[in-house]
């Protein structure tokens, strides 16, 4: 599980693609991604997308897919990568405030 | 045993046309007499029943015939064996080196890697820019 605030984002979400011994392999047109929840977390993918932005929303708990085609060629072997749970809690936003008095001085 | 099984289907289907021919020539030749018109809409009707049974019967006979042709000869090719071809030493040299040329060229190719997993890396979260 990833923690962050509603004040964070990812900013430099990276996606890795190998083949069954763990080479880097090519998928075929752009990968497509996704949020579970986008009242939680949005994605924005770059153009080629191989990486992505995800911003927090609001307070929950959301993932991050990834699906792309496998097959180079005419057909279709859909693969899809999940991301860990994402946790987004409230961020800075004020709550307490606390007042200093000081010292009491005699009236003038 | 296929060929006995072959043998009786194709007695029946003899013994069906034996017993439909007489019927359609008898219905042929009734067709002909004064007759009222519902009648020999009724003999008109089980004549073209008779024929169409007749004609499938003889297509499958044909079917039959033809088959047995393609087995005759197919047994007279020799089948089920295959032989190797005896050629010369000097030609079977060179399909040999053809042969080896190509796997040479083969050896030059690697297939793609087929992806099967997408990681995701989520990094380390930043604030947000104001």
């Amino acid at each position: 599980m990833a923690d962050i605030t509603t004040d964070q984002r990812f900013d430099n979400v990276v996606l890795s693609i190998t083949d069954s011994r763990g080479r880097p392999a090519p998928v075929d047109g752009v990968p497509v991604w996704a949020s579970s929840d986008e009242t939680v977390l949005t994605v924005t993918a770059s153009v080629d997308g191989m990486s992505a932005v995800v911003d927090s929303v609001a307070p929950g708990t959301a993932r991050v897919t990834v699906s792309a085609d496998a097959d180079m060629g005419a057909g279709v072997v859909s693969i899809t990568g999940v991301s860990e749970d994402v946790n987004v809690t409230n961020g800075s936003v004020a709550s307490v405030m606390t007042l200093n008095l000081g010292a009491p001085v005699d009236k003038p | 045993m296929a060929s006995d099984l072959i043998s009786e289907r194709r007695d029946e289907w003899q013994e069906a046309l034996d017993d439909i021919v007489p019927q359609i020539r008898g219905l042929e030749d009734k067709i002909n007499d004064a007759l009222s018109e519902e009648l020999r809409a009724v003999l008109n009707e089980r004549l073209a029943f008779l024929k169409a049974r007749e004609a499938l019967i003889l297509s499958a006979i044909a079917a039959q015939d033809a088959a047995d042709a393609a087995e005759d000869a197919l047994e007279d090719h020799g089948f089920p064996a295959l032989p190797d071809m005896e050629i010369d030493q000097y030609l079977l040299d060179e399909l040999d080196r053809e042969v080896a040329d190509n796997l040479a060229a083969r050896d030059g190719f690697a297939a793609t890697p087929m992806a099967v997993n997408l990681t995701i890396n989520l990094g380390t979260p930043v604030t947000k820019p104001e």
